[in-house]
C-alpha cells in the first residue's frame, strides 16, 4: 500500500469560523486504492474537512493536492467532475421519485436524445449498476417505499455511478442491519480492488479497524496521527481521539448537594430511541450526560420535557409520581430546558432579544387584563442581561442578530426567568465561542451552588467531565454506565461510549 | 474627524432607512394623497376623505382579523365566503324572525367566531395547509349562503341594523367609528398582552413556542375566532350599509385583506405583526380605488390595479427585508 501513489494530499489546513477555529492545520493524505479511515469526537473537524474538500467552505489557509497538481474546488459538483463524490450520513435522495431518476439526477442528458429522456435505457443503466454492485433493489421502486438501509445503498450506487477517484463515506453503515454491512464492505473491497479510493469517516472503533487500510485520527481541528490499521487497537485510537489535559475552563464550584428531587425509572419511548433508562437527580447537583450523538441522551431530556410522547417510565418528583405529557405541564412542576436545537426550537428569529428572554414567564407578569406589566419585563430583562453579560446593543434588536453565543445565553435567560427547580441543558456551549462559553459555565455552577438540580447534556467529555458530579454515559439509548466526578477517566468514558 | 463625520452621515442614512421601511404604509399613503390632490381638487373635500373612510371600514376590520392570521404564520382563504354568508344570515334572521337586533348580532357574531374555529379545528386536528382547509371551507360557506338566500338579495333590513353601515354619531359615520375601535382593540391585544406575545411567537416558530411551554393549538383557535369576529363586524357594517344582504358580497375580500395586511408590514410568514399598518394598508387600497374612480377608469381595469398593487406590495416587502439586512451588514462591517 505504502508504494501505492498519492492520489489526495490536503496540507496545513485551516478554517475560521467566527469564534471558533474549526480547523487548524489539519492534513490528510489519501493513496490511490486504499480504504482510509478518519476518526475523532463530534467536532473534531472530520465533516468540515471534508466540506473544504467538496468545496462547501474555501480554507482560509493550506492547499488541497488532488492528482499531483492544486486545485480548489468550487462546488460539489465541480469536485464530482473531478473524481470527487460522498455518500452523506443523511440520505439526500428525493422520496417521491423512483431509485433510478435519483441515481442519475443531474445526469439525464446521458439517455436524452433528440430533448427526450428515455426512461426505459436510464432505468436499464440503473439496473446494471445495482447489479455489478450485487443490490437487489428494482430500479422502478420509489424511495419512500423503500427502507432507510436500501436507500444508503441506492446513495452507495449513486456515488459508485460516477466513477469517482475517491469515495467519501460519512458514517454509512449508521443505518445498515449486518447483512447489509457486509455487502457495503464487499463493495468497498471490489472499488479499492480497481483502483478506487474510499475515505471512510465511522465512530464505530471497530468497524474502522476492520474496513480500512489507514486511519487518522483528529481532535479539536487538529491532525493527531496516521497509521495504519492492523498496527492499531481500538485503546490506541481511544487514547488519540480523547488525549488531551483537562484544562482550566471549567470551574466547577463546590456546591451542597442535597436530597433527592427527581427520580426518572425504566423510562422508554414510542420512538424506540430511549430504552430503559433511569438515573436519580438531587438538588445542587450538576448530573452530566456523556455519548456519542444519537445515542439517545437528547431523546431522554425531550421525552422527560413532554415534548416526545413516552412508551413506559415512572417520573417521580419530590417523592411523587407526575405526568408530564406536554412543556407546559413540565415547566408547571418546574423544568426548565435549554434545548440542543437552537434554531428549531430555541429561537424566535423575527421577534425582539427581550420578547425572546420573556416568553416563558411571560404568564407570571401578566395582570388580570391579560396585559404585560412591561416596567417588570424590562427591568427583569436588563438584569438577566447584565448577569450572563449578553452584549446587544437594545434588547429590543431582533435576536437573529446576534452571535451564536449570545443568542444562546438568551436562550438561557429565558429559562432562568421561568426559576426552574430543575435546569436541563441540552450541548448549551456548542458552537459558541471559548469567552462565552466559560462564562456559560460559570453561571451553571453558580445556580448548582444555589441549590438548582442541573442535568447537562455534552458531547464534548472534557466539559461533561469538568462540569458535573456525576456522570451517566449513554449509547444505542441506553444508560451504560455511571461515574462519580472523582473516578471519572476520560479512557473509560470513552470506550463505553463507543461500545468497546 | 472626517471619519467621525462619515459616521454620523452614515449613522443618519441608516436610521432614515429603517424608518422609511418600518412605516412605509404611512409614507405611500402620503404619496397618495399628495397625488390624489393634484389629480382632482374634490380629492381633499371633507365628503370624500369621509366617503374613503367608510368605504374602507369593513376591509379594514376584517383586515385586523387577518394581521392576526398572518402575524401567527397562518393563512385564511375562507373570510369573504364567510362574510357573505354571514351577511345573508344576518339579513334572514333580521327580516324573517322576531328576535331583537341586539340578539341576531350577536347570533352572527357567534357563527362567525365558529366558522374560524372549524378552520381552526380541521388544520389542527390533521395537520393539514391552511391554505387547503381555509380554501375547502370557503366553498362550504358560499354553499351554505347560496342556500339560504336561494342567490337573490335580501332587502328590508331593520332601522337598527342601517344604522350600523349609514349612520353617524356626530359627524362621525359608525363605521368609522367602529374600524378605528376594532384598530385599537387589536392593537392592545398585539402590543400589550401576552396573547399578542404568543402568537406572534407561534408564527415565527411553532416548534420553539411548543418547547416553551405555549399550547399552539389553543393559540391557533383563539386567532382564528377573532378572524371570524372581525369578519362577523365587518358583514354588519357592509350589509347595513348597501341597506340589503348581497349573495355575492365579500368574493375576493379576502385578497384585499391579504393586500392591505401585507402593504401595512405584515408579511406572509408569520412573526410580526402590525395592526396599525394594516389600517393604513387599507387606505391605500381604499384610496387607489378612488383615485381610479375618480379619474374614471372602467371597473375592469381596477380588478388589473388591485392585482398590481398585492405585487408591488409583496415585491416590496421582500425587498425592504433584503434592504435592511444589507444596511446591518454593512453596519457590521
Amino acid at each position: 500500500m505504502d508504494q501505492n501513489p498519492v492520489l489526495l494530499e490536503m496540507r496545513d489546513i485551516t478554517k475560521r469560523f467566527p469564534g471558533v477555529k474549526a480547523l487548524d492545520h489539519a492534513q490528510l493524505t489519501i493513496r490511490k486504492g486504499e480504504v482510509h479511515a478518519i476518526v475523532g469526537e463530534n467536532g473534531a473537524g472530520k465533516s468540515t474537512l471534508m466540506k473544504l474538500l467538496l468545496g462547501l467552505y474555501a480554507p482560509d489557509e493550506g492547499t488541497i493536492i488532488w492528482k499531483g497538481q492544486t486545485v480548489r474546488f468550487r462546488s460539489p459538483h465541480d469536485a464530482i467532475s473531478n473524481g470527487i463524490s460522498m455518500i452523506h450520513q443523511e440520505t439526500s435522495l428525493m422520496p417521491t421519485t423512483s431509485v433510478s431518476e435519483n441515481i442519475w439526477v443531474g445526469r439525464e442528458n446521458k439517455f436524452t436524445h433528440f430533448g427526450i429522456l428515455n426512461v426505459r435505457e436510464r432505468d436499464r443503466a440503473a439496473q446494471e449498476v445495482l447489479d455489478s454492485l450485487g443490490i437487489a433493489i428494482s430500479p422502478k421502486t420509489l424511495i419512500k417505499n423503500q427502507s432507510v438501509a436500501q436507500n444508503q445503498l441506492v446513495e452507495v450506487a449513486r456515488a459508485v455511478s460516477y466513477n469517482s477517484d475517491l469515495i467519501i463515506m460519512d458514517e454509512p453503515t449508521s443505518a445498515l442491519a449486518e447483512a447489509d454491512i457486509q455487502l457495503l464492505y464487499k463493495i468497498i473491497r471490489d472499488l479499492t480492488a480497481k483502483g478506487v479510493s474510499i475515505i471512510f469517516i465511522s465512530h464505530k472503533l471497530e468497524e474502522v479497524l476492520t474496513i480500512s487500510d489507514r486511519v487518522t485520527a483528529m481532535r479539536d481541528g487538529r491532525y493527531i496521527a496516521t497509521a495504519e490499521a492492523k498496527n492499531c487497537t481500538q485503546d490506541d485510537l481511544i487514547k488519540w481521539i480523547v488525549g488531551r489535559d483537562m484544562d482550566a475552563m471549567f470551574p466547577k464550584e463546590e456546591a451542597e448537594i442535597g436530597d433527592v428531587i427527581l427520580q426518572v425509572k425504566n423510562l422508554s419511548t414510542l420512538n424506540k430511541m430511549v430504552r430503559d433508562v433511569s438515573f436519580q437527580l438531587r438538588k445542587g447537583e450538576i448530573l452530566g450526560f456523556a455519548g456519542l450523538v444519537g445515542a439517545g441522551r437528547t431523546e431522554t431530556m425531550r421525552a422527560l420535557f413532554g415534548i416526545d410522547p413516552l412508551e413506559t417510565g415512572e417520573v417521580i418528583l419530590d417523592g411523587r409520581k407526575i405526568k408530564i405529557k406536554s412543556p407546559k405541564q413540565a415547566i408547571h412542576y418546574g423544568f426548565s430546558m435549554v434545548t440542543e436545537d437552537r434554531l428549531r426550537l430555541g429561537i424566535f428569529s423575527k421577534l425582539q432579544v427581550k420578547q425572546n428572554m420573556s416568553i416563558v414567564y411571560l404568564r407570571d407578569i401578566t395582570g388580570p387584563g391579560g396585559t404585560v406589566d412591561r416596567k417588570e419585563e424590562e427591568r427583569n430583562c436588563l438584569e438577566m442581561r447584565d448577569k450572563l453579560s449578553i452584549k446587544v446593543s437594545s434588547l429590543k434588536q431582533p435576536i437573529s442578530g446576534l452571535s451564536g453565543g449570545n443568542q444562546q445565553k438568551a436562550i438561557i435567560a429565558r429559562w432562568l426567568l421561568a426559576k426552574p427547580r430543575i435546569l436541563i441543558l441540552d450541548e448549551p456551549t456548542r458552537g459558541i465561542d471559548v469567552g462565552a462559553k466559560a462564562e456559560i459555565h460559570h453561571q451553571i455552577s453558580l445556580l448548582a451552588k444555589q441549590g438548582m438540580a442541573i442535568i447537562m447534556i455534552s458531547s464534548e467529555l472534557q466539559e461533561v467531565m469538568g462540569m458535573s458530579d456525576r456522570i451517566m454515559v449513554m449509547r444505542e439509548g441506553r444508560i451504560v454506565g455511571e461515574f462519580l466526578r472523582d473516578e471519572a477517566d476520560s479512557e473509560q468514558i470513552m470506550k463505553k461510549a463507543f461500545g468497546s | 474627524m472626517n471619519n467621525e463625520k462619515n459616521q454620523t452621515n452614515y449613522q443618519m442614512k441608516q436610521n432614515a432607512i429603517e424608518i422609511l421601511m418600518n412605516n412605509k404604509a404611512l409614507f405611500i399613503l402620503l404619496v397618495l394623497v399628495v397625488f390624489a390632490s393634484v389629480l382632482s381638487p374634490k380629492f381633499l373635500l371633507p365628503r370624500n376623505i369621509i366617503n374613503i373612510l367608510k368605504q374602507v371600514a369593513a376591509a379594514t376590520i376584517m383586515g385586523m382579523g387577518y394581521s392576526l392570521i398572518l402575524g401567527s404564520g397562518h393563512m385564511d382563504l375562507s373570510v369573504g365566503y364567510l362574510l357573505g354568508m354571514l351577511g345573508i344570515i344576518a339579513a334572514k334572521l333580521d327580516t324573517q324572525t322576531s328576535l331583537p337586533f341586539a340578539v341576531v348580532v350577536l347570533l352572527v357574531i357567534l357563527i362567525g367566531a365558529l366558522g374560524g374555529m372549524a378552520n381552526a379545528f380541521f388544520v389542527g386536528v390533521f395537520s393539514l395547509p391552511a391554505f387547503v382547509v381555509t380554501l375547502a371551507m370557503g366553498q362550504i360557506f358560499k354553499g351554505i349562503n347560496y342556500v339560504v338566500s336561494n342567490t337573490s338579495a335580501i332587502s328590508g333590513l331593520c332601522a337598527s341594523f342601517t344604522y350600523i353601515g349609514q349612520g353617524n354619531i356626530g359627524i362621525v359615520p359608525v363605521p368609522v367609528l367602529l374600524s378605528v375601535a376594532v384598530t385599537l382593540i387589536i392593537s392592545i391585544t398585539v402590543y400589550r398582552t401576552a396573547f399578542g406575545r404568543h402568537l406572534l411567537a407561534v408564527g415565527s416558530n411553532s416548534d420553539a413556542a411548543r418547547a416553551s411551554g405555549l399550547n399552539v393549538s389553543n393559540i391557533r383557535y383563539k386567532v382564528y375566532c377573532l378572524m371570524g369576529i372581525c369578519v362577523a363586524v365587518a358583514a354588519l357594517v357592509l350589509t347595513g350599509r348597501a341597506a340589503s344582504a348581497q349573495p355575492q358580497s365579500g368574493q375576493g375580500m379576502e385578497m384585499d385583506a391579504i393586500a392591505a395586511v401585507v402593504i401595512g408590514g405584515t408579511p406572509l410568514g408569520g412573526g410580526h405583526c402590525k395592526p396599525e399598518g394594516t389600517f393604513f394598508g387599507c387606505l391605500i387600497v381604499g384610496l387607489i380605488n378612488n383615485i381610479l374612480n375618480l379619474m374614471s377608469v372602467n371597473s375592469n381595469w381596477q380588478l388589473v390595479a388591485k392585482g398590481a398593487i398585492i405585487l408591488f406590495a409583496i415585491i416590496l416587502d421582500a425587498q425592504s427585508e433584503k434592504i435592511l439586512e444589507r444596511q446591518r451588514l454593512k453596519g457590521l462591517k
